[in-house]
């Protein structure tokens, strides 16, 4: 299961190793209600726990990302593993509205 | 008498016409006799111990392995490893001629030769492509390192063709390598590489979105004038590295963007 944080105004998604269909709608949703009620300003999707990528994550971040972009918190992508990175680099889906940062520490500075 | 005991009976002068034949060889005179005398006295010995007509497969083969072993550490060629065998036909033809003219003898140790020498041949072969496989791969790791150039920034120095498997191996051994140095910008220096086609060119760029994602930056130094032009007909998308023209201007980028400089003392 994934899990979301609030830490001041950033929405914290912990994305589990292996994501399935009906966690990756549920997230969406949570994420979406999340953001349209609170105030989050920076959304955080910590990969750190990723092992690999498939298409379906690959679709699920950039959903995540644009719902982000639409509710007024800047989307962010932290301590993506080299594994991960390099799949998602090769499937044709377009993360360019994703910021990138190598770990937690970075992403909450800014 | 059966063929094992004529073999034993006569296993010393055998071994010793063999070694003579195998010292006048051109192609192992240069061994010297005691390296081809030790090469062959364990297979002589196992032979008269274990039967030389009725050998199980599996025997034939261990046996074959054993001897391949003791070759290759001699630098012996798979046709010279099977030839250095035949040569033992003469020896026996001569006993058999000699002690017991019968031809159904003859034939079994004939035959005995042949299975052995062809299987020590195919076993050299064996063992020389794994050989050849295992430079093949050690050349493709040695071919892409990535070194620490500072805290924050590693270099991975490209030099050669770069076809699109050598590529793949490259954004392996680069993300790997920006993980593992938690490197903030990756430079890939391509001074050494002469052209790219298209589909090189278009995934050396990806390399870019891939870093990207991990948080940290590709640079791509050493852009030749050729491989510009690719990229430029191709209408490429640069948006995901940062370019330049040698690998001197691309650490002065990478520097400033960790912000450091340069400065003369």
């Amino acid at each position: 299961m994934s899990q979301l944080t609030r830490i001041a105004r950033t929405l914290v998604v912990d994305l589990p190793p292996d994501l399935t269909d009906q966690e990756g709608q549920t997230l969406i949703a949570d994420v979406s209600r999340a953001l349209a009620e609170g105030d989050a300003e920076r959304l955080l999707l910590d990969a750190r726990g990723l092992l690999s990528a498939d298409s379906f994550l690959a679709q699920t971040l950039r959903e995540l990302g644009l719902l982000g972009e639409l509710l007024g918190a800047e989307p962010v992508l932290v301590g993506l593993p080299a594994g991960a990175a390099l799949v998602l680099s090769v499937l044709d889906v377009d993360l360019s509205h994703l910021k990138s940062a190598r770990s937690m520490d970075e992403a909450m500075r800014g | 008498m059966t063929v094992q005991d004529l073999f034993d009976a006569h296993q010393a002068k055998i071994h010793h016409a063999w070694v003579d034949l195998l010292v006048k060889h051109v192609d192992y005179a240069d061994l010297g006799r005691e390296a081809l005398l030790s090469l062959t006295t364990e297979l002589m010995d196992q032979v008269s111990e274990g039967g030389v007509a009725s050998l199980s497969e599996d025997r034939l083969r261990a046996r074959a392995r054993r001897f391949t072993r003791r070759a290759s550490t001699l630098d012996l060629g798979a046709k010279q490893t099977a030839g250095l065998i035949m040569l033992l036909k003469q020896p026996l033809v001569e006993v058999v001629r000699a002690e017991a003219p019968d031809v159904d003898m003859l034939w079994a140790l004939l035959e005995f030769v042949d299975r052995l020498s062809l299987e020590v041949m195919g076993l050299r072969i064996e063992q020389l492509a794994q050989v050849t496989e295992l430079q093949r791969r050690e050349v493709l790791e040695l071919s892409t390192p990535v070194v620490r150039l500072w805290e924050g920034i590693v270099l991975m120095p490209l030099i050669g063709t770069l076809d699109s498997e050598r590529s793949a191996a490259v954004l392996e051994t680069l993300l790997q390598g920006i993980e593992d140095a938690d490197a903030e910008v990756a430079i890939l220096d391509i001074s050494g590489v002469p052209t790219v086609d298209a589909e090189v060119a278009q995934r050396l760029l990806r390399a870019g979105s891939a870093v990207r994602l991990m948080g940290a930056e590709l640079y791509i130094s050493g852009v030749g004038p050729r491989i510009a032009q690719t990229i430029v007909t191709l209408g490429l998308d640069l948006s995901a590295v940062r370019t330049s023209s040698s690998l001197a201007k691309g650490l002065k980028q990478a520097l400033r963007r960790r912000g450091l400089a340069v400065e003369n003392s």
